[in-house]
């Protein structure tokens, strides 16, 4: 059922694009409608010497290049769509009068000439430029923008926040601690594909709140209070249980089942002493003995040769448990006699206190050490907090502090102090209005007065933008010396520094804030395929789909491979569960191993199941998607959005009756623009019918057998993901160009600009010339001057 | 049959079971609280994306409504004498005008602010100042809590959210000012927390105000930092900063206004919820329950409530619908998928009516919260396969304090702007604007 839907599908646009072109010539060359696709193309010979009157040869003697070979070729072969009345997906390339005009336009041009590039454009059935007149319009593009990268300005980056991921790994490495305080955070808006752009990134009333919980939850956590160590329960805070009485100073305990009880929360476990101070009133021939239990457990006997009002005190080690702990003390030998000598009648004992006494040493944990080294003296705590605060000041700041800013956070300490709290509380005030400081929340460049143009960033403004590019947090110890030696921006060192910085662990930050971006993988939360049609698809696997991708990612990265393996590497990540998934043998344990892919099922994110997955629907595949998904992140030339009227993303022509298929081919030939997006989406999607909608591989679909040919606009063909892939590599140029694009807008957190195409442009030369490797082009984008400088703000 | 009667989920929520006993706490409830002795106003505002099928929806000619409710409203007719059906609403600027695809996220953006909202994916974005803001600036100045914005989704996760337009259109409907949309909580634990405090019940009054007076230390530090860097900033950074006193302003106003009261509900057994239930309904309702726990303690009078982001993809495998929302809502006139969508809608309106019942069941003086209240639900999108923002799908319950007859069917002319229904509700709270978006008056016979 469902690959004919599909195949119905192919037919469609096939239709749709016949009855797509005769209409779409009506609208260039007025032709009447119901004609043939075949009497269409026999008036478009006619039409072309029409408007080719004026060889674009000819009339090149002068004039820029944007009169003498970007309008002439919008004649020939755009403007019948994308110009005058008609505009094709609000698209018009014949508004710029001048090259002037055309150069403040540049982003439009730009994808103009992305489109006629890969032949996109024209679409197929329209006159077809050579492959000279192609190259010809894409250099005379280029040249609207600034050749020379030197002119080119930096860009504007505007102030940038934390966001989620950079907030808990920034506390994590300022701190250690790990308990990712932003998780409860309002979600990070998204702008260009990343949730770290500048722009985007507000605060919210909400967020402020959690801010100023989050500091002060953090500092509580890493700097400990101290917690007295002896807890005394005299008099009236004791009770008592059996034959005893009350008063103010003490338990009186009047026969043998008396007993005065301590109890006892302790926050601290561990070795103890346990004491107990009274006296007897001796009667009798003995002395009075009591037992000491312990939690209801009697750890000690003693006995009491001490005569009231003279008190004596009894203690015995013993371990504490964490919360209440109950000490209780019990009369053992009561004696009475009336007959007895004045004073030695009754035999009774008093106790008058119960305490504990830590004896373990102080210890601090490691976050409280690594903030605190070491105790203060008596004396010099305002000296230490200052030290302390400042050291960490700097590190929260990114940058050295001033004198000023040391001394408002140590009127917080004083103010503490003032209030008689103890040296660690006064710490954690200052911590806590650090961490809710501007200076830390935003990543902040401030241009020096009355600057103008453009200006290299600082050594500390650079290690703050290397650190949060590839570790999503603050500058390691080595960054901030290397900074403040004003080493840092040494290209060599610059260099050396991101090649450490790649191996260091927290390079997994990419993987997680970049390739999780870029790929779309965070769709994955979202994506639950019907569990009727797809019962092993549980969370654990979606887990390991995701792994596998990131794991990929980072081994191209740390191994410094050709960036093409993402389109077709030869090996993958599996555990057992995924090598299941994908019928790959022998394959034990949930650990991830490298595994050669030299199958044509798989090689390449194409055949990662968490892509093929999130651009599925939960009940199936959708080619729309996947064509879509190609286009936007592998290609970087998104279609544009469909007009109004017609839903994002909609296979319509699916599941459709007779009645309602009519209805949408009307509504294509009203449309000419569906097609010419969807000619582009939907083969490559086709392509990789092979895959189902949780990406396992399948050679039929419910029993039918699947088409997996594909036609793109400008007529190559191919079957089957393997063709595919080798097609997207002969586009290897522009692949590389995507993801250039993708890590400068990562990296700089804003969009890109027409005038930064020079910057991609010479990162993808200096890439082409070196293979391609992946570590070499995240060195390049550090060293470019748009991450390297910043334009100054008005 | 029912499945709201089970009530299963209530099991282990404290914050259901203590409504009554709360209700006997005077200090507490709104009622008391207010010194004339007369209970607030509240404006509730909740959202269902993807439009609802309108066939289903709309009950037949003005008028009372009729015993027998359409399928989609069918769980509110025993309920039917406590709201109103308004038909012929419009966001006009929900609408391209120009601007091509994106309709979720535009027509969401609009629906509290009457605005075109800007179409961006990424830097500069704009929208209007929504409804349930400018009330709260007036009234929300009464309570700890200006406006609570709450909802069962994030934001979107990655890619711009809808043709183009920023994720912050499509899952916000309470924008604060033109660049700052309000963002939702969508944890009930967090909600809770975020009303009552983190539950440190033993925490005494004096090292509460110790705290407090070393929370608005290390608030002046800030600011102070704050000003001093907003001076050496450009134009558009110094608007973040902006952004930033705003914040510490709200929290600045808690801290002198209002005295923390945690300690008093937990007295009156209250618990916090767990988290986020697996269960959608029960998300849903749980997220209802923290808006009447709110309105009833008056930490607020002003609410907005997302069920879903618009264009939300959501499977409601509870209900047998495993395909997504979205795809359904492009029904393409498909039967099957019709029948899906509807179900889908009327199980929303289910967790409506659990909200609107247990509003209901609130006494307040002699009336209930519900007569108190008014409570506009609906949707931005009319029909999900059109994308239409004429005739929108909007209930109003609640008699807004006995000023606003309910019970009716009331049918406007198409393409009257859903603006004025926010001015005829601000005007009935007594805040005084002179336009919102694109209003042209109030609406008649409606209060």
């Amino acid at each position: 059922m469902k690959s004919k839907r599909v195949r119905g599908h192919v037919e469609i646009g096939k239709i749709a694009g016949i009855l797509l072109t005769s209409s779409f010539l009506a609208g260039v060359v007025t032709l009447g409608p119901g004609l043939s696709p075949q009497s269409a193309k026999a008036k478009q010979g006619q039409a072309k010497p029409a408007s080719a009157k004026k060889p674009a040869a000819k009339a090149t003697a002068s004039g820029d290049a944007y009169t003498r070979t970007i309008q002439p070729f919008v004649t020939k072969y755009c403007g019948g769509c994308h110009g005058g009345t008609t505009q094709v997906a609000n698209i018009s390339l014949t508004k710029d009068k001048s090259l002037a005009a055309a150069a403040k336009n540049a982003g439009l041009w730009q994808r103009a000439a992305a489109n006629v590039s890969n032949s996109h454009m024209p679409p197929k059935g329209l006159p077809a430029p050579t492959l000279k007149e192609r190259q010809a319009f894409v250099d005379a593009v280029k040249s609207l923008t600034i050749a020379d990268c030197s002119l080119a300005d930096a860009g504007k980056v505007t102030v940038r926040r934390l966001n989620r991921a950079e907030y808990n790994a920034t506390v994590r490495d300022l701190v250690g601690v790990d308990f990712r305080p932003a998780d409860d955070f309002p979600s990070d808006d998204v702008g260009y594909g990343f949730d770290n752009i500048g722009d985007v990134l507000t605060i919210s009333p909400l967020l402020m709140e959690k801010y100023l919980n989050a500091a002060e939850a953090i500092a509580a956590q890493a700097i400990q209070l101290p917690i007295p160590s002896k807890f005394t329960l005299t008099g009236p805070m004791l009770s008592k249980a059996g034959s005893a009485s009350q008063d103010d100073d003490s338990v009186d305990l009047m026969s043998g089942d008396g007993k005065a009880i301590g109890e006892f929360n302790i926050k601290r476990p561990g070795r103890y002493v346990v004491r107990f101070a009274g006296y007897q009133y001796a009667a009798g021939p003995e002395n009075a003995s009591v037992a000491l239990r312990l939690n209801g457990e009697e750890v000690g006997r003693f006995e009491m040769a001490n005569i009231a009002p003279k008190t004596a005190t009894f203690e015995l080690p013993a371990r504490l448990n964490k919360g209440k702990n109950r000490v209780e003390v019990q009369f053992l030998n009561d004696f009475y006699d009336p007959k007895g000598p004045d004073g030695r009648k009754d035999r009774n004992v008093t106790i008058r206190s119960i305490e504990v006494v830590r004896t373990d040493p102080e210890s601090y944990s490691e976050s409280h050490r690594r903030l605190i080294p070491v105790d203060p003296k008596p004396g010099t705590e305002r000296d230490t907090a200052k030290a302390v605060l400042t050291k960490f000041a700097e590190r929260a700041y990114r940058r050295p502090v001033s004198a000023d800013e040391v001394n408002r956070l140590m009127s917080l300490y004083d103010l503490s102090t003032k209030a008689k709290e103890p040296f660690e509380r006064g710490v954690q005030l200052g911590i806590t209005a650090a961490l809710v400081s501007p200076h830390f929340l935003f990543r902040v460049e401030v241009d020096p007065r009355d600057a103008k143009g453009s200006r290299e960033l600082t050594d500390f403004e650079l290690a703050t933008r290397l650190s949060y590019f590839i570790w999503s947090s603050c500058p390691d110890d080595r960054l901030f010396e290397l900074a403040r030696q004003k080493k840092l921006r040494q290209p060599g060192v610059l260099k050396a520094e991101v090649v450490r910085m790649l191996a260091d662990p927290r390079a997994e930050g990419l993987a997680d804030n970049f390739a999780e971006q870029w790929f779309q993988l965070r769709r994955l939360d979202g994506f639950n395929p019907n569990p009727k049609q797809f019962p092993g698809f549980d969370n654990e696997l979606k887990e390991d789909l995701r792994t596998e991708t990131k794991r990929f990612f980072m081994h191209v990265l740390r191994r410094n491979e050709s960036a093409l393996d993402f389109i077709d590497g030869k090996y993958t990540f599996l555990n057992e569960r995924l090598a299941k998934h994908y019928g790959v043998p022998s394959i034990s344990g949930d650990q991830f191993r490298l595994v050669a892919m030299n199958s044509p099922q798989r090689g390449g994110v194409l055949g990662h199941a968490s892509i093929l997955s999130i651009t599925s629907n939960p009940t199936r595949t959708s080619p729309v998607k996947r064509g879509k998904w190609v286009l936007e992140n592998i290609l970087g030339t998104p279609p544009p959005p469909p007009p109004p009227g017609v839903p994002d993303l909609e296979e319509k022509h699916e599941d459709m009756t007779a009645k309602t298929l009519r209805e949408r081919m009307e509504l294509h030939r009203k449309k000419p623009d569906c097609f010419s997006c969807h000619s582009r989406m939907d083969p490559i999607g086709f392509g990789m019918e092979n895959y189902d909608a949780v990406g396992k591989w399948r050679t039929a679909d419910d029993g039918a057998t699947l088409d997996t040919s594909g036609v793109l606009p400008d007529g190559r063909k191919f079957k089957g993901p393997q063709q595919l892939k080798q097609i997207l590599l002969q586009n290897k140029e522009q692949f590389v160009r995507t993801l250039t694009d993708r890590l400068l807008t990562y990296s700089m957190g804003r969009g890109m600009e027409p005038k930064d195409q020079c910057h991609i442009d010479s990162i993808v030369a200096r890439a082409k010339a070196n293979e391609y490797r992946f570590a070499d082009m995240i060195v390049a984008v550090v060293q470019s001057d748009p991450f390297r400088k910043r334009d100054i703000r008005p | 049959m029912n499945p709201l009667d089970r009530r299963t989920f209530l099991r282990g929520v404290g914050t259901v079971m203590a409504l009554p006993v709360l209700e006997k706490m005077m200090p507490l409830t709104a009622l008391a609280a207010s010194p004339a002795k007369v209970a607030p106003t509240r404006m509730a505002f909740l959202f269902v994306p993807n439009g609802i099928d309108m066939a289903n929806w709309t009950p037949g000619a003005a008028g009372a409504l009729p015993t027998q409710l359409p399928h989609v409203l069918a769980p509110l007719a025993e309920l039917r004498n406590d709201f109103n059906v308004l038909t012929g609403l419009t966001q006009h600027y929900a609408f391209a005008n120009g601007d091509g695809p994106g309709d979720h996220a535009r027509s969401t953006a609009c629906w509290l602010t009457g605005v075109q909202a800007k179409k961006t994916a990424g830097s500069d974005i704009r929208n209007g100042i929504s409804v349930d803001q400018v009330a709260a600036r007036e009234i929300g100045k009464q309570t700890r809590f200006a406006s609570l914005e709450i909802g069962c989704e994030r934001g979107g996760v990655s890619g711009d959210c809808d043709s183009g337009y920023s994720c912050a259109y499509s899952s916000n409907i309470s924008w604060r000012g033109e660049n700052t949309p309000v963002a939702k909580e969508v944890n009930p634990r967090l909600v809770f927390e975020r009303l009552f405090g983190n539950g440190d019940a033993g925490e005494e009054a004096e090292s509460r105000t110790r705290r407090d007076l070393f929370r608005q230390s290390v608030l002046d530090l800030v600011s102070e930092d704050a000003a001093k860097l907003k001076s050496r900033l450009g134009k558009r950074d110094s608007q973040k900063l902006d952004e930033y006193f705003e914040g510490v302003r709200e929290i600045e106003k808690r801290l002198q206004k209002f005295e923390n009261n945690q300690a008093a509900l937990l007295a009156a057994g209250i618990g916090k919820p767990y988290g986020i239930p697996s269960d959608y309904g029960e998300h849903i309702r749980l997220m209802g329950d923290m808006m009447i726990l709110a309105f009833q303690a008056d930490l607020t009078r002003v609410c907005t409530f997302m069920f879903a982001n618009d264009g939300s993809n959501r499977s409601y495998h509870q209900i047998g619908i495993s395909d997504g929302h979205h795809d359904i809502s492009h029904h393409g006139r498909d039967p099957k998928k019709l029948e899906k969508k509807r179900t889908i809608d009327r199980y929303h309106v289910e967790q409506l009516a659990y909200v609107i019942r247990k509003m209901k069941s609130i006494r307040e003086g002699d009336g209930t919260m519900l007569d108190n209240t008014m409570l506009v639900y609906g949707a931005g999108i009319s029909d999900g396969d059109a994308h239409n923002h004429n005739n929108l799908p909007i209930l109003v319950a609640g008699k807004a304090g006995r000023k606003l007859a309910t019970g009716r069917h009331v049918v406007y002319p198409d393409h009257t702007p859903m603006t004025n229904l926010f001015m005829s509700m601000l005007d009935s709270v007594g805040v005084k604007v002179e336009k919102l978006g694109d209003s042209n008056g109030r609406l008649q016979g409606l209060f």
